[in-house]
Order: C-alpha cells, then structure tokens, then sequence
C-alpha cells in the first residue's frame, strides 16, 4: 500500500518535471535580435492600437491584471515574467507563436511587430533600450520576389532573386514561397507552400472557383516562408483577371415576402388587389340590387 | 457821372459774371455732391433690398429641436448629411458587395465568455441582457455536453422583418438584420416571430442612461438604448465599415468565431486571424444552420461540437468555466 502510495509520487512529480520541461525556449540567436530603429512615443501610440486589436483578447490590458485564464496562463505583459525578456525574445515569441498562442508572422507587419514592443515597454520604466541595429548589416540571404500569370500553363509564377556575394543578382533556389490572396479582413493562403526550384521559380497552381472583384480581379501577394527571420526579403503584389467575376446583387433587390411593399411579391399584390375588389363588388351589387327592388316596389 | 471806361465798370461786369460763374459752379458742385449722395442711398437701398428677401415665397419649416419656423425659399441652403441623418442613410444602405457571413466552432468554446461581455459594454446593455448568449446544451445522456453561441442569425428570409409594421427593423442589401430605435413603436411583433429568440426589449430605462444622454442615435450600434424599445445583434454593423472584426468575434480567445464576406468565399478567425475558404470550412468540418427546417435561411453557419472531452462545468458571468 505504501509503495503504490510511493509510486503514485514519484508519477506525480514525474509529470510536473516533464510538464516545466516543456517551457518555450528562444533561440539564442533570436534573443540577440535589437529594433531596427529607436522607440518613439508615436511608435507606442500605433503599437497600442495594434495591441488592442491583436493582444487585448488575452493578454488583457498591460499593468490591469485583467488576461484570460487560460493554459498556460497569457500572463500581464507589463509584469517582470515579460519584461526581464529581450527585445528580441518578445519579437520571436509575437512572430513564432506557440499554440494556444496565434502565430503573428503573416498577419502583424515586422515594423508593426516591433511597435508592439515599444508599447509593452512603455509599462516599464526601468526599460532602457539598446542601440538599435540598422538592417543594412544583415548577413543572410536578401531575396526579392517578382510574380507573374503563366496563361498557356495557367499558374501563378513567382520569381524568387537574391543578392550574391560579388554583388550581382541570381535565381534563388529551394526559398519556401506562401502565396496569399486578399480578403476583407486579411490575407488567405491559396495552396500549400512551395519552394523554388534552381532557377528560382515556384508555381502556383490558383484555384478555380475563388471569387475576384466585378471584373474577376484578385490582389494577389507572394511572400517567403521564414520562420526563423533567417533572411531579408521583399514581397511580390499583383493583381491579376484570374478569380470568377463576382457582382451578386444585394439581398433586398429580389421581390420577397418579407419585405416592404415596394418589393413585394406580384402573386401577392395581385390576389390581395383582386380580394379587395371581389368583396367590394359584391357589397356594391348588394347594394345596387336592393335599390332596384325599392324602384320595383315603388313602381 | 457813369463811366463805363472806368477801370471799375468792366470789374464790376467782371465781378457779376464772375459771381455767376462761381455761382454755376457752386450749384454744380451742391448738384453733384446731391446725385452722388442720392446715388448712395439708392444704392445702399438697392443692396438693403437685396439683402431683404426678393422671392417673397415663405417656407414653413420644422428644426432639428423640434421648433416650426418662417424661411424665405432663396434662404434655404441643402446641407450634406451629418450624424444621425448620415447613419441613417448609411445604416439602411450597407456596404456594397457583401454579405456578411459567421461560423461558430462549438467545438472550441469553452464558455469564457468575453464575447458576450465585450458585446453588452459596446451596445449599452445590462448584464442580464444578451444580444449573443452562450447557451449550455446537452442533446442526449450519452453525448458529450457543449456550449453553444447563440446570437442574431441574420435571416435571408426574416420573419422579424416581416411582421414588423413600421418598417423599423429590416434587412440590408449586405445580409444584416438591423432595427431602427427612433423608428421602433415597442409592438414586440417581432420578438414574437422570431423563432431563434434572438432580440430583446428594453422595459426599463437602459443602462447608464445618463452617461448617453444627448448622444448621436447610431443605427448601427444601438446606442444609446432607448426604453420601450428592441434591441439585437448587429453583426457590429458600425466596426463592419471600419473594416475591423465584430466585437464578439475579436474578444473570442479560443478561436470559435469566424467572420467574413460570403461573396469573397472567406472567413477570417477572431483569435487566430487566420482567413480560410468558407465553403471548404463548412464541407470539411460539416457545418450546418439552426432549424433550417423553417426556411428562414440564416447567415450563421456552426461546426458541430466534436472531440469535445473536456468537462462540462456549471458556468455564470461570475464564475466562467477554466478556459
């Protein structure tokens, strides 16, 4: 009895140890990583919009105590558990993501992401900031994309280039590629993401049956698959004539039963204004035929 | 003795022609300084006259606090609408192109209940009123218990419209369903018709009344809440034109609620804001309406609550269940 008593411990504190094992470690390379430029109050001000928008939901409002109980718990960013981190940890942990926490990569601009820590800083006074790195210093591979409409093979083909070390520009091969279309409310992801091959193309097979504008136009953007912010990249935009033209009429043009009368239905109008005058005739007949038989009588 | 020879004589001729002279000029001079006078005060009469009314065709009008008043037609300058004219306008027409479209995942909620708070600080309501509610289903003993969402399903076909005999709550050309406070006579005709039992109605006087007072009306809000009067979901028709998620939707911290443009083919998650193809949501996850049965077509699709093993627990505003 004592020795399951003994057991059942020993599981329990195997399954803590192992539950503390799994804390989200950052790179260290990425915990190096400084702004690019100094924080402003302006850049506190937007990053604070960006916040509200993005973060509040769990993080609650900085300094209020007020995140959602979740596991793990999001915690208060203007507590010592956030600030002892680098800028650089903020900026990976904002960028990477870890389930249940979104990863913000395709959906908070870098400079944004960056504004976002100035205003999770501006909670903590003791911040200094270190001297921001300018970008022109960046050692990896600098891509830049291009993209065009293959009409004979009907894809999308983006051109991926890079910056070589003599200076000149060359096809840059096996750079993963995500290709997005806009919607209302943000980008999605039309297919899987694909990597470039040696003359540093990828292609886009775009579905078939996505809605464009009147026209069939769709925004279409193309950006690299960098998880670890590994390289300096420059995305493509276009517009092209290749989604199904969409002009669906609004919901109240048709003719409906519920709606007012201008826009009601004919059977509707049509029995309603025949009623009316089938009963009214009759009345009328009624009447007409009595005073024929007051004349009949009278005569 | 007169002689006409004499120096004088010609001065004194001189001096009557001269007298005449300056005489002619003097009259000349009053004349002058008299037409210009006469020409002012003409004038300056002509521009009184001007500035008088000239069509003579008064106009009975009533102003915007309720007061009737006497204006000359020319007076009556056309104004570009602002305020509660402009939401007015805008409330009725929607934003071309769109029809609004949500997706809630029961698999995901957890019964945290900050869509529903975010949603009563933004529409003025008291705690016990719910324009989005989750409710606590079980649909038999041996399945799993779920929490279900349930907000305004926004009607194609919408019974509350058509009862409505004031034209206050109708539906806009993007989907939404709205009701208009100023034109509501308090009927509950809808309420009643309403098989979702999606609205409410203000019998006491709102909340917070006072802070709203002399407020613009915001059709696309709610607010401020009038008493003796419906309220509902919006689809928060007012952050809709901003471009920016419903106030549900963006406060969800489990990722439940997807929202976007049925026309675009896509929605886009609250939590995660990640955009997915809505017909490939809906088919791959069995998404399905509530009672579609009664052809009232809804614009709120829900993913059935699968894999839902976490415990069921009894949950209030005051103590919401562990998210």
């Amino acid at each position: 009895m004592r020795f399951t008593k003994l057991l059942f411990i020993i599981f329990i504190f195997s399954f803590g140890t192992r539950l503390s094992a799994q804390t989200w470690v950052v790179p260290d390379d990425q915990k190096a990583i400084t702004a690019p430029f100094k924080f402003t109050p302006e850049m506190q001000k937007q990053g604070e919009q960006i916040y509200l928008k993005n973060c509040q939901s769990c993080h609650g409002l900085p300094g209020k105590d007020n995140w959602v109980k979740l596991t793990p718990p999001p915690g208060d960013l203007a507590k010592e558990k956030a600030q002892i981190q680098t800028d650089g940890e903020l900026f990976y942990r904002i960028t990477a993501g870890k389930v249940p926490m979104p990863e913000f990569r395709n959906i908070i601009a870098e400079d944004d992401r960056w504004w976002l820590i100035a205003y999770i800083r501006s909670f903590n006074p003791k911040y200094i900031q270190p001297n921001p790195v300018a970008k022109a210093a960046f050692a990896g591979r600098t891509v830049t994309l291009a993209m065009e409409y293959s009409d004979p093979m009907k894809k999308i083909v983006v051109t991926a280039t890079e910056q070589l070390k003599d200076g000149k520009t060359g096809p840059a091969a096996s750079v993963e590629i995500m290709l997005f279309v806009k919607r209302y409310f943000g980008k999605m992801q039309v297919g899987d993401i694909k990597t470039t091959n040696t003359s540093g193309k990828a292609f886009f097979e775009f579905p078939a049956d996505l809605p464009g504008n009147q026209e069939g136009y769709v925004d279409v953007s193309a950006t690299v698959n960098d998880p670890k912010n590994a390289m300096k990249t420059t995305p493509a935009q276009a517009n092209f004539a290749i989604g199904v033209p969409t002009l669906k009429p609004g919901l109240t043009e048709t003719r409906a039963w519920w709606s007012t009368r201008g826009k009601a239905p004919v059977w509707i109008l049509l029995t309603y204004t025949l009623s009316v005058i089938i009963v009214w005739g009759f009345i009328l007949y009624i009447v007409y035929s009595i005073l024929k038989i007051r004349k009949l009588s009278n005569g | 003795m007169e002689d006409k020879n004499t120096p004088h004589a010609p001065n004194e001729s001189e001096t009557q022609k001269n007298s005449s002279r300056r005489d002619f000029l003097k009259n000349l001079g009053l004349a002058g300084v008299g037409v210009a006078t006469g020409a002012a005060a003409l004038y300056s009469g002509h521009i009184f006259e001007a500035k008088k009314d000239v069509s003579g065709d008064q106009k009975v009008l009533l102003t915007q606090d309720g007061k009737l008043v006497q204006v000359d037609s020319l007076e009556i300058k056309a104004l570009e609408k602002t305020g509660v004219a402009l939401h007015e306008v805008e409330g009725r027409e929607g934003i071309p192109g769109r029809r609004w479209v949500m997706v809630t995942d029961l698999s995901k909620c957890r019964n945290a209940r900050k869509c529903i708070n975010v949603c009563q600080d933004a529409h003025q309501l008291r705690p016990e009123q719910y324009h989005m509610n989750t409710l606590q289903m079980q649909d038999t003993p041996a399945t799993a218990p779920y929490n279900m969402p349930k907000n305004c399903q926004h009607c194609d076909n919408p019974p509350c419209v058509a009862v409505c005999p004031v034209d206050a709550t109708y539906k806009r050309p993007d989907g939404v369903v709205l009701i208009d406070n100023e034109r509501c006579i308090g009927c509950r005709f809808c309420m009643a018709a309403c098989p979702y039992s999606a609205r409410i109605f203000n019998w006491i006087e709102p909340k917070d009344a006072a802070n709203y007072q002399g407020q613009d009306y915001n059709v696309e809000l709610n607010v401020p809440q009038k008493v003796g009067t419906i309220s509902k979901c919006l689809f928060s028709a007012d952050r809709l034109r901003e471009g920016k998620l419903p106030y549900c939707v963006e406060a969800c911290p489990n990722g439940v609620y997807y929202f976007g443009d049925e026309n675009e083919d896509a929605v886009t998650n609250g939590t995660t804001k990640e955009t997915v193809r809505l017909s490939k949501l809906l088919r791959d996850n069995g998404g399905y309406q509530l009672m579609p049965e009664l052809g009232t077509k809804p614009r709120v699709y829900y993913l059935p609550p699968k894999n839902r093993l976490f415990p069921f627990e009894e949950a209030t505003d005051a103590t919401p269940e562990k998210v």
